[in-house]
């Protein structure tokens, strides 16, 4: 059974969501319970995975995942350009399994949390477990055209989810959100087809050239047929640039998009202001993660001598993505835009743990990425409770909530002092560790300049200083509220939203207590990975 | 031993615990976390009878990360002292919080501080250390906070979390950069590094956090505010344990210090003593008196430590603990009395105070004992620390090779004149003379939940539990705790002794005759100069920082956000825009060539253009298609030519 484990995750919630055809629109309550159903019986599937998954497998970056399974699908003889094939290949490592672990128990809270909807809900609901499936193949594919397929296949859901369920200008949020992820693609598209064209696939005989989507061939240079325009010894050169160097920089911006880094962020304040609570909640919980998941697992592993050179560079952006994130969301009025900008600054770790290429830095930056998605779920679910209450969720028109809502009070303190990196907290073991890696705190020579670490810092202050001070204009002071009729609407969290948060904060203050429980199977990883990018970045850097 | 495998994780932990059965039994509140704390007590001091060698814990937690414990002859004496003033504090505030609804919330905090700050004695890995270091921080954020409703409490709780955030950044800043140059986390090892940016910017950067935390200058201005919590919490919080953890923390760190570093030290640390004095002098709230006292005194721990008398800056620590945390629950048993009279105004005010020994005799002598303490006369602890420390300030200026470095004791010795001047104010405005508020004092029932720890605590401040001489520095207290040599040298020498006695005396004397009934009651109805205004506001270093730090600040994030609107989203818009002519030429193209064609197709295309121009999104789409299309084309036309 744990042989196909991998593909039931993918495949239960898009049966699911087949299955959902067969309800009529009105049984609204069969629905939803058929949906909680599949969310649930696909969370079993991923515990179990988390289980059985062995931390210390692999002794190299190509051979340390598990679960595979992989199936031929399109095989097709093209002539003179060789052989077509597209493999239904799915796997994880140590990164993968647990961003797999976040998607199913997200989209389980996103389901209660959309426990009230009213409107459409059978497409509703199937578009939502259509989204389940596709983000745990993006997770789980190894094969670049099926990482494609999926990758796409997001976008379709969510575009409808935020521009027919979201609010007043929710179809400009839409079409934004599209032209910016519709760019990303096109360049990741292009540097798709640039590797097939360049890549062998090895487990055919000498001589016969068999092109191949397959990421795990694309991680070993030797793998790429010579001279070919990505090959390591390319002589093909564009703005005096190598090839693979642009290559490099085109899945780069494609994945920055995704993640989002200042300044191709615009798209999320917009998405996350008009998306519903469920959606914003699924947008930055698991979407803004395959921008970075993307960026390693493809980016990263395919092009290890581009991330040497770019190292530093990604760092800075990162750098400005937290600085400009934060500040700006300084300066939101509505609670919701705030946590949006937040969301960007706290992507930008993710760079610079990244970009600073150490095992420290890099698992900093992907456990960063899992406590985000816990903590930027509660932020949203906490819009959310007072969003459901009042229809508004500008700061400056509540105060003093806290005399009123002791339990919501509560709940919001833990998780905005989560955000902005309190200890004994999941968000300050990912700032700790991207700070270590920035700052070479393993004692080895320094990559990035010692200011990107200063600058860290900093950034980390400024998330003090906006979540400090939304706590004291909304939960602190006189009790007040700027609608006489919210009053009667103000009550503390139900027992449905107690549902919702009780999980979540487990998990952030499990994670900040005791981070071995992912970082286990994350270290050994990224050990892996780092190996893999410094041997590969120093054989090219090499005359 | 193996036994203290488990006494000292069980003590961390105790208090927390006590703090949540308290919360979930706002009824027992109080009585679990006093019972809790007595039995951490008891443990402590069956660790500091039984202690004989450090204990170690150290535990993997990161991989390739291990952080540790450690309990040595330092931290097992401090932890007592945690325990013990925590246990007090608990035990006043049954009495002083008895009638407030967030009974159990408070008792949860308290029990939540104490383990944070018997965290960081605990500590012995830095990274620990700063993670206890910022639970500290906010455990008093909530603590400031405590009575959220009014706004100005919850302001106070910010600022001071917001000042003690930007200092520990530094800190952390520090700890990287002392790891990133090979340098050992641990500070039962810690030593002095090689690094190319110098060991001077490790340290500095180090300082800062500890500046912040024990309210140094230029980061003293949090803890006068931070007044607003509960008064029993600045009796534990701002005056006996975390303001001193700053304190602590240079103990085990100045070995990393380099020369330059330690002068700063020391002129920080006497500059800060001199600014807390003059600005206690000039208070007219109860608290703040105190506040800046303690500030004060840290400031003489400081330089203490910076001249190298470290030993008597912990012992100064000590002491000052016990008079300050006595003299912190007075002024809260004085509070309490006025609030329960329920007579009106603020109740803070020292203007309308006074007469009060004839209603709170405990109070009264309690507030004495402690006031002689702080002040340091003989017989007193604060008597035995703080010669020691003038005497260290002396023996340092002697080696300074210049005659300028007695600037330093000097401005010691006139510190510890201007402390006797403050507290003799304070003395008489509270409790003297008669009492000149609105409404009539009347006697109220005898508290012993609350007359209980003050008393005791001012008991401890006798100088005899220390010393049976009273002007004989070898303490057998601090050889067998601190295990420490330097003791013997502080055999007095007579003059500087007689000299800062008489400093002492002379001050009391000056303000008992500025204070005299006949001018006090001019003073009480007298408009403050503007000089006294500067003293009384710290030389107006927080308006200093909120009309120039907090501008700049909100004039960045105002500039930052209109970026997104002015440059990022017109460029996003155009874009769009440009999508969409496009799609207009195309859709001309289109019908064109429906007229040219055959009518049949004309007419299938219609149909099917009308129906997907209803689907706006569908454009956008069907552009990538193309474009998708024409790439392919593109590269299968470069591949066939290459």
């Amino acid at each position: 059974m744990s042989a196909h484990l991998l593909s039931l995750i993918i495949l239960i919630p898009i049966i699911g969501s087949i299955s959902l055809l067969l309800f009529k629109e009105r049984q609204t309550q069969s629905i939803k319970n058929v949906a909680l159903a599949f969310a649930i019986l696909q969370m079993i599937f991923a515990v179990w995975l988390v289980v059985v998954f062995d931390v210390n497998f692999g002794t190299q970056m190509t051979d340390a995942f598990q679960f595979i399974e992989k199936v031929n699908w399109i095989s097709m003889d093209v002539g003179t350009l060789g052989t077509f094939n597209i493999a239904y290949l799915v796997g994880v490592d140590g990164i993968s399994v647990w961003l797999v672990f976040l998607t199913s128990f997200i989209m389980l809270i996103g389901i209660i949390a959309s426990w009230k909807l009213k409107q459409q809900v059978h497409s509703y609901f199937m578009l939502y477990l259509l989204l389940s499936g596709s983000i745990v193949g993006c997770f789980v594919a190894l094969d670049f055209f099926l990482f494609y397929l999926f990758f796409e296949l997001m976008l379709l859901p969510m575009f409808f989810l935020i521009g027919l369920w979201g609010g007043p200008r929710k179809s400009y949020a839409s079409i934004k959100f599209f032209i910016y992820t519709l760019i990303g693609s096109l360049l990741i598209l292009i540097v798709m087809i640039g590797l097939y064209l360049s890549v062998k696939s090895p487990d055919f005989p000498e001589g016969q050239i068999v092109h191949t989507f397959n990421l795990i061939h694309m991680m070993n240079p030797d793998n790429f047929i010579p001279g070919s325009a990505l090959a390591m010894d390319t002589s093909w050169t564009l703005f005096g640039m190598p090839m693979r160097w642009i290559a490099f920089l085109a899945l780069l911006l494609g994945f920055a998009i995704k993640l989002p880094v200042v300044p191709f962020h615009t798209w999320l304040p917009d998405a996350h202001v008009e998306a519903s609570t469920p959606i914003s909640v699924v947008l930055a919980a698991l979407l803004l993660k395959v921008g970075g998941y993307g960026l390693y697992r493809v980016a990263f592993s395919i092009f290890p001598e581009a991330a040497v050179h770019f190292g530093t560079m990604i760092a800075i952006l990162g750098v400005i993505s937290i600085l400009y994130g934060g500040l700006n969301a300084m300066a939101q009025q509505d609670l919701k835009r705030l946590i949006a900008y937040s969301s960007v600054a706290h992507m930008g770790f993710v760079l610079v743990g990244l970009g600073s290429l150490t095992v420290e830095g890099a698992s900093g930056g992907v456990f960063q990425m899992i406590s985000h998605g816990l903590i930027s779920a509660a932020s949203f679910l906490i819009v959310g409770v007072i969003y459901d209450r009042t229809q508004d969720r500008t700061i400056e028109n509540f105060s003093g909530l806290a005399t009123k809502l002791p339990g919501y009070t509560f709940v919001v303190v833990l998780v905005f002092f989560a955000s902005l990196g309190l200890p004994g907290l999941s968000g300050f073991v990912g700032e700790l560790m991207v700070l270590m890696g920035a700052f070479q705190a393993n004692g080895g020579q320094l990559i990035l300049p010692l200011w990107i670490g200063g600058a860290v810092i900093v950034g980390i202050l400024i998330a003090s200083a906006y979540y400090l001070w939304v706590i004291q204009r909304m939960f602190f002071g006189k009790y007040w509220v700027r609608e006489e009729r919210w009053l009667v609407a103000m009550k503390d969290l139900d027992l449905r939203e107690w549902i919702l948060f009780t999980p979540l904060i487990v998990g952030i203050v499990v994670l900040g207590l005791y981070p071995k429980v992912v970082l286990d199977a994350m270290g050994h990883t990224m050990q892996l990975f780092i190996t893999h990018v410094a041997y590969y970045g120093q054989l090219a850097s090499q005359p | 031993m193996i036994i203290e495998n488990y006494i000292w994780p069980a003590l961390l932990l105790m208090p927390f615990i006590g703090g949540i059965f308290s919360f979930v039994l706002p009824s027992k509140a109080g009585i679990v976390g006093s019972l809790v704390l007595l039995l951490a007590v008891i443990m402590a001091s069956y660790g500091l009878l039984i202690h004989q060698n450090s204990w170690f814990y150290r535990f993997a937690w990161l991989p390739d990360w291990e952080l540790g414990f450690q309990v040595d002859q330092v931290s097992v004496v401090l932890i007592w002292l945690v325990c013990f003033i925590s246990l007090m504090v608990h035990f006043f505030s049954l009495s002083y919080m008895n009638d407030d609804p967030g009974k159990g919330r408070y008792f949860l905090k308290l029990g939540f501080f104490t383990t944070a700050m018997l965290g960081i004695l605990m500590s012995d890995h830095l990274i620990l250390l700063f993670m206890f270091w910022e639970l500290v921080g906010f455990s008093s954020y909530l603590l400031i906070g405590f009575w959220y409703q009014e706004i100005n409490n919850a302001q106070a709780a910010r600022i001071a979390f917001m000042t003690n955030r930007i200092t520990d950044a530094g800190l952390l800043a520090g700890i990287l950069l002392l790891l990133s140059a090979g340098g050992t986390g641990y500070i039962s090892s810690i030593e002095m590094v090689d690094h190319p940016m110098g060991t001077f910017w490790i340290g500095t950067c180090m300082l800062m956090g500890i500046l912040g935390k024990s309210a140094q200058f230029p980061f003293l201005t949090w803890l006068p505010q931070a007044m607003a919590g509960p008064t029993p919490v600045s009796a534990l919080i701002h005056a006996a344990t975390m303001v001193a953890a700053g304190v602590y923390l240079l103990f085990r760190i100045f070995v990393i210090f380099d020369p330059d570093l330690m002068l700063l030290v020391v002129l920080l640390g006497i500059l800060t003593a001199l600014i807390g004095a003059i600005a206690a002098l000039n208070q007219t709230n109860l608290k703040r008196v105190l506040a800046y006292s303690t500030i004060s005194q840290l400031g003489f721990m400081v330089m203490g430590l910076g001249v190298g008398a470290y030993d008597m800056a912990i012992f100064h620590l000590w002491t000052h603990a016990f008079f300050k945390a006595g003299l912190f629950l007075s002024i809260g048993s004085v509070i309490h009395y006025l609030s329960i009279l329920e007579i009106g105004g603020d109740v803070q005010n020292m203007r309308h105070l006074g007469g009060l020994r004839k209603y709170l005799p405990v109070t009264f002598w309690a507030y004495v004992v402690g006031m002689l303490a702080l002040i340091g006369l003989p017989f007193f602890t604060g008597f035995l620390s703080k010669e020691g420390i003038l005497l260290g300030a002396f023996r340092w200026a002697e080696h300074g090779g210049h005659p300028v470095y007695y600037l330093v004791p000097f401005m010691a010795m006139f510190t510890t004149f201007l402390t006797a001047c403050y507290m003799g104010r304070q003395l008489i405005l509270v409790f003297l003379g008669s009492y000149r508020g609105p409404g009539v004092l009347k006697k109220q029932p005898f508290l012993w939940a609350e007359n209980l720890p003050i008393g005791l605590l001012a008991i401890l401040s006798l100088g005899v539990f220390y010393t049976l001489n009273p002007f004989h520095g070898k303490i057998p207290f601090l050889i067998f705790w601190l295990g420490t040599n330097q003791v013997e040298s502080v055999n007095h020498p007579g003059d500087i002794l007689i000299f800062s006695i008489l400093l002492m005396l002379l001050g009391l004397g000056w303000v008992f005759w500025r204070y005299r009934e006949v001018r006090l009651k001019k003073w009480i109805s007298l408009n403050p100069s503007s000089l006294t205004h500067f003293a009384e506001n710290a030389f107006y270093l927080d308006q200093i920082y909120m009309k120039t730090l907090v501008p700049a600040f909100n004039w960045i994030v105002v500039q930052t956000a209109r970026v997104d609107e002015v440059l990022i989203n017109p460029i996003i818009d155009r874009f769009a825009v440009f999508f969409v002519v496009l799609g207009k030429v195309i859709n001309l193209i289109d019908k064109n060539l429906v007229d040219g064609g055959v009518q049949l197709i004309s007419r299938l295309t219609e149909v099917a253009g009308d129906n997907l121009r209803k689907l706006q999104n569908a454009r956008v789409q069907m552009h990538f298609v193309v474009a998708l299309l024409g790439l392919l084309l593109l590269l299968l036309w470069l591949i066939q030519t290459s």
